[in-house]
């Protein structure tokens, strides 16, 4: 038995473990030992379950000795996003009203992952109930991100892809309602894919805008992405949103760095004059490794990319307002009594219990559902997002996939839009549409932006696919993975020697 | 569970008696001289989403929540210039309807498990504030 070296993305620790190299309680030592050294200061973490860990870890091993075939995620550490059920593991979805439960079930997807081999270290930050774009709408601890502590890390999975950029797992997952995957993702220089609307069954999710939400992973290589996907995916009857297929099947490319007779469009929408620079170069510069791969690239029209920001923000909000109806302090969660009757303790408990953006959403939800204004707000937003839809179909049919920056700027810094609801909604212009049109997108590492101090700051190239294409973007993405090696930087001060 | 902002000297809860609000300003409206002003029609509507919402929320909260309503509505009262009359809408993540199962009996989770994290458990009940006959 050997030390394990950190940094070694899912595919390859699971070969070494299967190998003999390490044991899993080695490998899930390391891997809290790394966490312990550098969580103080990141905070990616709201919960982690060491115990629960190693005693997983002991049965794995016994499993292998015993001569158990190793699943395909044997061993693997994997952090889970609070708002993901695993029996029995506290999860507060990032919000004081949810504080101390602990669900008496197993989402479907956690399951798979347990099936598959995997071991969960804990459950990562978030903003409340998913909702913001930075990590700081919560009253616990906001992740900080690795490349510069004091920006963002990007929301509302933030928590996840912290563990992943600093190399606290390998693997973990997130969940994206309208880029809460591919933002961070974009943010922290790591990869994150947000499936198809309903190839990931949702059972076991705590739900915040159920027909945008999907549960999407975070991973260090695109083969790692596969994986997971091809672990979770796949359909559940215990989701009746969940599609009625086999789960994913990965189709290695003969060719990983070719990409001939690939045609991807670039969108003008997506690279507007308010496009900052340097995320425009360094997504021009990815573009052309691939047209250099073989890909041709196409300029495409998104005519109605305009008006997804407020469509989103009518349709999620007032999906959440029904969703986040349940937190009235009956069944689970905190209680305040208010002054005496049912409805005072109702009102009194998410009055104290959400914080300022939930409320602001279950506000505005409320009012586009509301009797006088459903017409005009919701049922208009409805309508609208069949437009998005159909841009998306009327571009498919001449390209392949469409690409474009996955923000329109880098990180943020802490602090710098969180007292602007607004500013901080319009960041998700990019990300929105696709999850408004129930796609399949990627964010992938594309390059470095360079902060004002000389610091360099992750962008993100986001490949967004038909339906069900994920086996599509996921072969551009190694086409730009084999001719780069932009996957591979770590952050400076939590570098850790990448290895396969 | 932490304490909240100590309440201002004006803690309301939504009562019954608002007015109804105006429907939102749509590209062709004729100014209407008889209008409340923007935040005052904006004020009663944060209000009336709170009593909808079960959300009792303080005065203070009340209008910084109305100056957030205004800067979020006035950037999305760009839907309404799209006609979409003849455009059917979006109503799933997917095109998949009317999904059934056999309606059989089967196991649900036991009763002290979804007791477990109830505030007030009261097996097999969830214990709730008195609602009928008065308090106690």
């Amino acid at each position: 038995m050997s030390t394990v070296p950190i940094g070694r993305d899912a595919t390859a620790l699971r070969a070494a473990i299967v190998a003999g190299e390490h044991t899993v309680l080695e490998v899930v030592e390391a891997y809290l030992a790394r966490t312990q050294q550098i969580d103080d200061e990141l905070h990616a973490y709201l919960v982690v379950d060491g115990e629960g860990a190693r005693r997983r870890a002991r049965e794995l091993d016994a499993a292998l000795a015993a001569g158990e075939s190793p699943g395909p995620l044997f061993g693997v550490p994997v952090a889970l996003k609070a708002n993901m059920c695993l029996e029995g593991m506290e999860i507060n979805c990032g919000s004081r009203v949810l504080q101390g439960y602990r669900p008496p079930y197993t989402a479907t997807f956690v399951a798979r992952l347990l099936a598959a081999g995997a071991v969960p270290l804990g459950m990562t930050g978030m903003d409340e109930f998913a909702m913001g774009s930075s990590g700081e709408n919560t009253p616990f601890d906001t992740p900080r991100n690795p490349w510069d502590l004091s920006r963002t890390a990007g929301g509302s999975s933030t928590g996840s892809a912290v563990a992943v950029a600093a190399d606290m797992v390998p693997i973990a997952l997130g969940s994206d309602t309208g880029g809460s995957v591919r933002q961070p993702a974009a943010f922290c220089g790591i990869y994150g894919m947000k499936p198809t609307y309903g190839r990931v069954s949702r059972y076991g999710l705590v739900a915040f805008g159920s027909s945008l939400d999907q549960v999407s992973p975070f991973a260090r290589s695109v083969r790692d992405l596969e994986l997971v996907l091809s672990v979770i995916s796949g359909h559940d009857e215990a989701d009746s949103t969940s599609l009625p297929l086999p789960p994913f099947e990965s189709q290695p490319s003969r060719e990983p760095g070719r990409l001939l007779g690939v045609r991807i469009g670039l969108p003008k929408e997506y690279f507007s004059d308010d496009l900052d620079s340097e995320v425009r170069d360094a997504c021009n510069a990815a573009l052309a490794t691939l047209e250099e791969a073989g890909a041709e690239l196409v300029p495409v029209e998104l005519p109605h990319t305009k008006y997804a920001i407020p469509t989103y923000y009518v349709v999620a909000t007032a999906e959440a307002s029904s969703n986040l109806a349940r937190y009235d302090g009956v069944a689970y969660g905190q209680r305040r009594d208010g002054s005496g009757g049912l409805q005072e303790m109702f009102a009194a408990t998410r009055q104290a219990g959400f914080g300022d953006e939930v409320k602001r959403r279950i506000l505005l939800g409320t009012y586009v559902l509301s009797a006088g204004y459903y017409d005009a707000w919701y049922g208009k937003a409805l309508k609208v997002r069949t437009l998005l839809r159909r841009d998306f179909e009327q571009a498919f049919e001449s390209v392949d996939l469409i690409a474009g920056p996955t923000t329109p700027t880098p990180p943020f810094r802490v602090g710098e839009k969180s007292s602007d609801a607004l500013a901080m909604y319009l960041s998700d212009i990019l990300t929105v549409p696709a999850s408004l049109a129930g796609l399949p997108a990627l964010s992938l590492p594309a390059g470095f932006a360079t902060a004002e101090d000389g610091a360099r700051l992750p962008v993100g190239l986001q490949l967004i696919g038909p339906r069900l294409a994920e086996a599509s973007i996921l072969r551009a993405a190694t086409a730009l993975e084999s001719n780069t090696a932009l996957h591979e930087h770590r952050a400076p001060a939590y570098a850790v020697e990448a290895s396969r | 569970m932490r304490d909240s902002s100590p309440p201002s000297a004006v803690e309301f809860r939504a009562g019954k008696d608002f007015a109804p609000c105006p429907r939102p300003p749509l590209q062709g409206d004729a100014p209407s001289p008889g209008r409340r002003t923007m935040s005052e029609s904006q004020l009663d509507l944060v209000r009336r989403s709170a009593e909808l919402a079960r959300l009792e929320i303080t005065a203070e909260e009340a209008l910084a929540l109305t100056r957030d309503f205004e800067a979020i509505l006035r950037h999305f009262e760009v839907l309404s210039t799209l006609d979409v009359d003849e455009v059917p809408p979006t109503l799933g993540g997917s095109d998949l309807v009317d999904v059934t199962r056999a309606d059989l009996p089967r196991a649900s989770l036991p009763v002290d498990d979804l007791l477990r994290n109830a505030p007030d458990p009261q097996p097999p009940y969830y214990g709730v504030p008195k609602t009928v006959g008065g308090s106690e």
